[in-house]
């Protein structure tokens, strides 16, 4: 499983898309480019990497998936947060912001 | 989630729409459409390897789930042992129960070790006035027509006949209890022999040779140690020398079922008293049962039309043997031991009413095992909650919860397996059928048991799980945290829930009583039946000097001197000998009719019941002669032919007439008229719950047997006269084998007629009382809980100063009321059963208000019961530490 093999990209990549969904229900596609567009081409997510990520998240109940259609009729597979993913959201980025702090401090020490 | 589908092509199609968004924005930041694709392609990696990875991470979370909620199911186990001991030992009894049950219904319609055993039927010969009904067997030259005219439907017809004779080895004389086959026996069986040669159809059915014996594979063990070189030993048959060929293959135990026949002997060395040249040309002698192979594809219906062909050109053309008879066709299996019209006709529905009671007590146990589960799935219900608002799915709730419950059954099922076992172990031992003859009752377990096991197992599982998962897991999250996890007024619906477990509890359990009751009474009732004789201080025994090749003359002397002597004991009332015991497993019968009445095309043929007796045979069995006089040793083959008929005989044959001094005509026994002499009172003869049957007796020295049933009716006890017969007999016949040595009143006892009473009364009182247990626990669980809950109600009615008396009644009339439904329902159900039963409760009315009452009775007194103790509890709560409490 190339998730595994990757655990620190793998919880990067949950905590991506679950800050990504904070402002409302966006497909799969959206969720990559958003990605890379906010990280400014930074983050290279390889596209096809978004979905076994997304389907884990959602196994979780983390995040729900409900297929609509777009205003062009398109039938499109939208994903929002739930609760618990709202509350694992905040976890995740209190723990990012140490991890950073922590690392910043040994990087930069005053 | 609003729709549920595939979720491997659901993936696919979010790539595909996700390869187009990507391609189409390529496309309009100027890519040409086939690079935008590419380009597309290149951003997302292999769509392929992302389904892969996606299925294996379902596959192996699905798999971690699973070992996530056996392990969290064991914890719960451990944390509550005593529910989880209860709760499997509950299953185990009814899982048990069931299984024991199904395994001798499985036992017994096991199909033959044979080829393709589902092709093979009995063809049964049918009189409309056979009223023995056990005149199914066809004549030799009879079985030539139906092979030589059904051809295009049968394979095969085998014909075969019990036999019990006598076998000498080494000067030592057995019984031997074996099968009269057809020549094509073996080879239409489509058997192999374990050791030697089996018959070749080219032989066998010719009178004269050599004869030839293929031994029975248990025998074979038993008698030779499954020595290779007895094969090619000449033994001794009844007397003649048999030489043994074979040995039958392992498993394979005749087409008798219930009996481990020890050998095989081909039908054209005779049967009984009939020599073989007579046997095989004589259409008025019918022994044999024929059974016969399909061809493939063929129905019985078919088959039956081809029958109905034969035999009514077979009674078209000899009116004299086969006149008005007619042939019916039954599968195998429902022909078990031999084909009985009605019999056969109520075995699925027998079959269905042992396995209705043994799922009824499942059901209860089911309902207990339930209603532990959901009591403790509401303790759990703020736990489940929680664990909802955490984000676990409903789902994944309910399968969590199912786990519980197949572990439960699991182990259930397994510790009900070793209780099924045991029981269906005891109920073989248990068989006594008062006759000395190799049985075999295979009910040991094999792959039909354990599969039905599986199933009961899986159908108890969703019983004892999804009820209370599917309560436990629509837990109104807000409610329950709001309400600060004490159960308040949304208890009502998870109370009628809990009610309606135990009012079908209780009514599972009445109607499991009544059936018990039922055939309780049946048994009682039919041990006070007249049986038109008297049985007490009667020691008999069963005899064959033709074990041994004495010839009939030989024989006759043997008796004379044998009753001369015995007459002689001190304390000897009478003795008698008769070819059949009243109420044992074998019975004569004759094609019998007034000779006035000479049968002809279309006339009836009456077939009754015979036996041939000598003249202390009334006087012994205390059977008034209620016109004429008994025999005499006067009337012998010297003396004109006689006969004595009972009552029912007379009065079919010469309505209104007086009988004495009619004669009677019996092709099979005289050529001449027999003078009725006298008539005896009627009696049962084949069984307790047999109709009014005619009957004649004939005297042994006109018509003599060498099988014969010897009666002596004396004060002595029975070990004091048996050991003083055997002394006898052998001081005669050192040689002769005895059997069915005992007290007539015990081997009527064990009769078959009386067997089925007894297991049916011993099923039903098993699995009654195993209900009962788990209804009272059933109700003394619920009330407690419910009291429980209402402690605090309790406790203000007792602060408010309500006084002990009144709590105590508030607590029974709650139980009251659930266990007056309970009988309702339960009676109710029970009438349904037993109108399905109604066939075997011959003494007893269906609606019997002896067993209802004691039903209700009892019932209703364990309900209290079981309710008293909580009652008792509630009494007893202290306002001030109930209210404190709050």
């Amino acid at each position: 499983m190339a998730a595994t093999r990757q655990p620190v990209l793998q919880g990067t990549l949950d905590l991506l898309i679950l800050r990504t969904l904070l402002f409302g229900p966006v497909h799969g596609h959206g969720i990559a480019k958003h990605i890379q567009r906010i990280s400014e081409d930074v983050l290279q997510v390889e596209h096809g990497s978004l979905y076994p990520a997304l389907q884990r998240l959602e196994r979780k109940g983390l995040i729900a998936a409900k297929w609509e259609a777009d205003e062009r009729g398109r039938e499109l597979k939208r994903y929002r947060l739930t609760a618990a993913g709202r509350k694992q959201l905040s976890i995740e980025e209190s723990r990012w912001a140490s991890l950073v702090r922590a690392v910043g401090r040994l990087l930069k020490p005053v | 989630m609003t729709r549920r589908r595939d979720p491997d092509d659901d993936l696919k199609r979010e790539i595909q729409t996700h390869l187009d968004l990507e391609a189409e924005e390529q496309r309009v930041a100027g890519l040409p459409a086939r690079d935008a694709r590419d380009a597309a392609i290149r951003a997302f990696g292999s769509p392929t390897r992302v389904r892969e990875i996606a299925r294996e991470a379902r596959r192996w979370i699905a798999l971690d789930h699973f070992v996530q909620d056996v392990r969290f199911a064991i914890r719960q186990m451990r944390r509550a042992p005593g529910v989880a001991f209860t709760a499997i030992l509950t299953l185990a009894l009814g899982i048990g129960a069931n299984t024991a049950i199904f395994s001798v219904i499985s036992g017994f319609f096991r199909p033959l070790p044979v080829a393709n055993p589902d092709q093979l039927v009995v063809i049964a010969s049918m009189k409309p006035d056979d009223q023995t009904g056990l005149r199914y067997e066809f004549s030799f030259p009879a079985l030539q027509d139906y092979r030589r005219a059904t051809a295009d439907v049968f394979s095969e017809i085998m014909a075969d006949g019990v036999k019990f004779s006598g076998i000498t080895i080494a000067g030592k004389t057995t019984t031997f209890v074996h099968q009269n086959v057809s020549a094509n026996f073996f080879t239409g069986l489509g058997l192999r022999p374990a050791a030697g040669r089996l018959f070749d159809p080219a032989e066998g059915e010719r009178v004269g040779l050599e004869t030839i014996v293929v031994l029975g594979h248990s025998f074979w063990l038993r008698r030779f140690g499954g020595d290779p070189a007895v094969i090619g030993t000449l033994v001794r048959i009844d007397g003649e020398p048999a030489r043994i060929v074979g040995v039958a293959p392992e498993g394979f135990r005749g087409v008798f079922e219930g009996a481990d026949m020890e050998g095989y002997v081909p039908i054209g060395t005779g049967l009984g008293r009939v020599p073989g040249q007579q046997y095989v040309t004589d259409r008025a002698v019918r022994r044999l049962r024929m059974l016969a192979r399909l061809r493939p594809g063929v129905s019985i219906a078919t088959a039956q039309a081809a029958v109905d062909v034969v035999a009514g050109r077979l009674a078209a053309a000899y009116p004299d043997t086969e006149g008005n008879t007619t042939a019916k066709i039954f599968p195998e299996t429902l022909a078990r031991p031999i084909p009985l019209e009605k019999w056969s006709e109520l075995v699925p529905y027998v079959r269905g009413v042992l396995l209705g009671l043994a799922s009824i007590v499942l059901l209860i146990a089911c309902m207990n095992v339930a209603n532990l589960l959901l009591v403790r799935a509401m303790a759990r219900q703020r736990e489940m909650a929680v664990r909802a608002a955490l984000g676990s799915g409903r789902r994944r709730l309910v399968r969590m919860l199912l786990v519980e419950s197949l572990l439960m059954t699991t182990a259930g099922t397994t510790l009900g397996l070793c209780v099924g076992a045991v029981a269906s172990a005891l109920l073989v031992r248990s068989v006594d059928i008062g006759f000395d003859a190799p049985l075999h009752l295979d009910f040991t377990f094999d792959w039909r048991v354990f599969t039905y096991a599986a199933f009961v197992a899986l159908g108890t599982t969703l019983v004892v799980g999804v009820l209370p998962a599917r309560r436990a897991s629509r837990a109104e999250i807000t409610d329950l945290l709001h309400e600060g996890g004490r159960s308040g007024t949304a208890g009502a619906t998870r109370s009628r829930a809990l009610s309606s477990l135990v009012i079908a509890q209780i009514a599972g359990c009445a109607a499991l009583l009544v059936v018990a009751g039922l055939f309780l009474r049946t048994l009682q009732n039919a041990r006070q039946v007249d049986l038109g004789f008297d049985p007490t201080g009667i020691v008999t025994a069963r005899l064959d000097p033709s074990n041994i090749g004495r010839t009939p003359e030989q024989s006759n002397t043997f008796y004379l001197e044998l009753e001369r002597r015995i007459r002689e004991w001190p304390g000897v009332e009478y003795v008698t000998s008769a070819f059949s015991r009243p109420l044992g497993l074998y019975f004569g019968g004759y094609v019998v009719f007034p000779t006035t009445e000479p049968i002809r095309n279309g006339k009836k043929i009456w077939s009754s019941g015979v036996n041939t007796v000598t003249p202390d045979y009334f006087a012994a069995l205390r059977i008034p002669i209620v016109r004429g006089r008994a025999f005499t040793w006067d009337d012998d083959q010297n003396s004109r032919r006689v006969a004595i008929t009972n009552e029912a005989m007379a009065e079919r044959f010469w309505p209104g007439q007086d009988p004495i001094g009619k004669t009677i005509s019996i092709p099979e026994s005289s050529k001449e008229p027999l003078v009725v002499v006298g008539v005896a009172r009627d009696a049962k003869y084949a069984a307790v719950f047999e109709p009014r049957m005619s009957y004649c007796y004939l005297p042994q020295l006109q018509d003599s047997s060498r099988l014969r049933t010897v009666y002596i009716r004396s004060s002595r006890s029975f070990e004091d006269i048996g050991a003083a017969f055997e002394r006898e007999v052998h001081a005669l016949e050192p040689d002769l084998p005895i059997r069915d040595l005992g007290t007539l009143s015990h081997l009527i006892a064990t009769n078959l007629g009386f067997v089925v009473f007894q297991v049916g009364a011993i099923q039903a009182a098993a699995t009654g009382l195993l209900g009962l247990t788990l209804a009272i626990i059933g109700i003394y669980g619920l009330i407690s809980y419910r009291t429980a809950q209402r402690s605090r109600e309790i406790g203000i009615r007792l602060a408010l100063g309500a006084q002990a008396r009144d709590v105590r009644t508030l607590v029974l009339q709650q139980g009251g009321r659930l266990a007056i439904t309970g009988i309702a329902v339960g009676l109710a159900i029970a009438i349904v059963f037993g109108l399905a039963l109604s066939r075997f409760l011959v003494f007893v009315s269906t609606i019997d208000p002896i067993t209802f009452g004691a039903v209700t009775v009892l019932l209703a007194a364990a309900a209290l019961l079981a309710c008293d103790i909580p009652a008792r509890r509630a009494t007893r709560i202290d306002p001030i530490v109930v209210l404190r409490h709050e």
